[in-house]
């Protein structure tokens, strides 16, 4: 699952229109929200705090699990790099704080990547050789509550530099700005996915077998905390493991048996395999 | 290996190392930063998606530039230290404390090389007549990533210079070739560690196959290199005592005997915290399940290790003499 980070309605409808997303019924107005099967797509508004909130609204309102893909779009200006370059970051400077953030680039993504720099107003200086926009801040430190660094990036399309200011941008070069780019979005989508799926997923005991364990027993939490860990030990040698045979009546004793089970089968099974 | 992004300290730029090792990886994306933790320390990173493809960072080492070696790291001598001018590894091992260690895989090159050599010469001062060890290897393999590093030709001229510090390069490299360009000191040793060929097929992703290595050793000892075996970790199988007996077999039926330095041997050792990241990382790993978690340290349970060090160093016997024999008792 991606899911997409916009300011604007403009940057958002190419991407609502490529991935056939839709509506989320209740999402209501201050952050619309729209999903297909594979994506998701929140419309923030201009500025960091909107994107901070729009971020936790949609992990909140389609909850997430820590193998989503996170990315920002949207539109920025640069002193002179040419109108329509799309770009990624590989650092975020919040401009007011100072903070820096990091996203690490896994594998060779075939776009250009630069600073990024999020400021509070509409740049037009262009002091620093950095990429300016207003988002990218907020929304990358408020999905690195849901989400690895890794699959937390910021796509930035210039929009405007010192030959081509503010004024000539409109709802529609915007959205072309965004199609322009459909493909390499679709790219970065798929590469980070790919991704997740070598990310490791902790595996849960299943929670039914646990729960005929534990029977009428009583358990502490930090027994409970030993029998999830012996279990997935026992589930590493055996995906649905034989606890007969430990049935004693404390906890402490039905604990032990099940260090002896594992103890015997990882003496028993254990290869170089 | 293809680095994609140079994360680099300013303040190591314009580091002679630096613009050798960056002259040398054109193609990837340079990234200024401050320090090498606002990356490398990072939370909400995924130590086993970065591995995939890790970056380098360029950085400077303040403090603890060599430190006391972990009791039970020598090879007979009182005086053991070790030193890290990398942190992490090409190579990926299931068993590897590091991946508990740290919150990245990216590869942390620290290129003040001089400071580190500066403070190795107080070590060896603050001992006046005796023997030092200095131990490379314990965060990250010494040769694998020398390419970049440029440590072999930093280091071995250095040490054979200051002929009481005994220099052990530990390696499960084959790259052996920094190596050969230089007339080998009689105060370096360079070690490499082996478990069976199962076990590296199975846990050590990206090392070299063992034949590859002994080979490797054999040049090295033809050359006059002087080496170090360490079967370290001992990993448990069920038929652990048939594969052990074949590696120290294929080991030692091709390396002369008279040209080891030592020989050592580690029962699996990992803090306890470490060891729960490792399982987190990979909780479907066999290796981990048969590992009870008991106090600070985990290991295999006793009965299980005592068997293993008494087959090891009964079997070992057979091959090295004991004054070469450094059995780990950690």
């Amino acid at each position: 699952m991606t899911r997409f980070v916009v300011a604007l309605r403009a940057e958002a409808t190419p991407l609502i229109q490529h991935y056939r997303m839709l509506p989320e019924e209740d999402s209501g107005r201050a952050f619309p929200i729209y999903r297909s099967q594979r994506q998701t797509l929140v419309i923030a508004g201009v500025g960091k705090i909107r994107a901070a909130a729009a971020t936790a609204v949609l992990a909140s309102k389609l909850p997430s699990n820590a193998s989503d893909a996170w990315i920002n779009i949207g539109i920025a200006g640069h002193r002179d790099r040419p109108l329509g370059e799309l770009v990624v970051a590989h650092t975020v400077t919040d401009h007011a704080s100072g903070k820096r953030y990091f996203p690490p680039r896994l594998g060779a993504f075939d776009l250009t990547s630069t600073a990024i720099r999020t400021v509070d107003r509409p740049e037009t200086e262009f002091e620093a050789d950095d990429v300016y926009e207003m988002e990218a801040s907020g929304f990358v430190e408020t999905a690195l509550r849901f989400a690895t660094g890794e699959l937390v990036q910021c796509l930035k399309i210039v929009s405007d530099n010192r030959s081509s200011g503010t004024a000539t941008i409109t709802r529609e070069s915007i959205h072309d700005l965004v199609v322009e780019h459909l493909g390499a979005v679709d790219a970065l989508s798929n590469h980070l996915e790919q991704m997740v799926k070598e990310a490791p997923a902790t595996r849960l005991v299943d929670a039914s077998v646990a729960e005929v364990i534990v029977g009428a027993r009583h358990f502490t939490t930090s027994q409970k905390r030993r029998l999830a860990t012996l279990l997935l030990r026992l589930q590493a040698f055996d995906p649905t493991p034989d606890t007969s045979g430990c049935d004693q009546k404390s906890a402490a004793e039905l604990l032990q048996c099940l260090e002896n089970r594992v103890h015997e089968l990882a003496l028993k099974q254990q290869g170089y395999a | 290996m293809r680095i994609e992004t140079i994360y680099i300290e300013e303040a190591v730029r314009a580091h002679p190392r630096t613009e050798r090792i960056l002259s040398g990886l054109d193609h990837a994306v340079r990234v200024p930063i401050e320090r090498y933790g606002e990356v490398f320390n990072r939370a909400q990173q995924s130590f086993r998606l970065q591995k995939k493809s890790p970056s380098l960072i360029l950085a400077q080492k303040h403090e603890n530039l060599v430190l006391p070696a972990p009791v039970g790291y020598g090879i007979g001598s009182s005086h053991n230290y070790y030193f890290s001018h990398v942190l992490n590894c090409l190579y990926d091992c299931r068993y590897c404390f590091l991946q508990g260690m740290y919150r990245s895989a990216h590869y942390v090159v620290f290129v003040n090389y001089e400071q580190m050599q500066r403070a190795m010469l107080e070590a060896v001062e603050a001992h006046p007549g005796e023997d030092v060890y200095f131990f490379s290897g314990y965060d990250g393999d010494s040769l694998v990533l020398d390419a970049i590093t440029g440590f072999v030709d930093a280091f071995i001229p250095f040490a054979s210079q200051h002929p009481r510090m005994i220099l052990e390069l530990r390696t499960k490299s084959a790259a052996i070739r920094p190596l050969l360009e230089h007339d080998p000191p009689e105060n370096v040793v360079v070690a490499f560690s082996f478990t069976p060929e199962a076990a590296r097929l199975a846990y050590e992703h990206g090392v070299p196959p063992n034949a590859v290595r002994i080979e490797a050793m054999k040049r090295l000892a033809d050359a006059g290199y002087r080496l170090g075996l360490r079967f370290d970790p001992l990993l448990y199988a069920k038929d652990y005592r048939d594969h052990y007996r074949g590696l120290f077999e294929s080991v030692f039926s091709e390396i002369d005997v008279s040209r080891l330095h030592s020989v050592s041997y580690g029962p699996f050792r990992t803090p306890r915290d470490y060891f729960q990241r490792m399982r987190k990382l990979y909780p479907e790993e066999k290796l981990f399940a048969g590992l009870p978690q008991e106090g600070s340290m985990v290991s295999y349970p006793e009965d299980i290790e005592r068997e293993m060090r008494e087959f090891c160093e009964a079997e070992l016997a057979r091959f090295v003499p004991p004054e070469r024999f450094f059995p780990c008792r950690a």
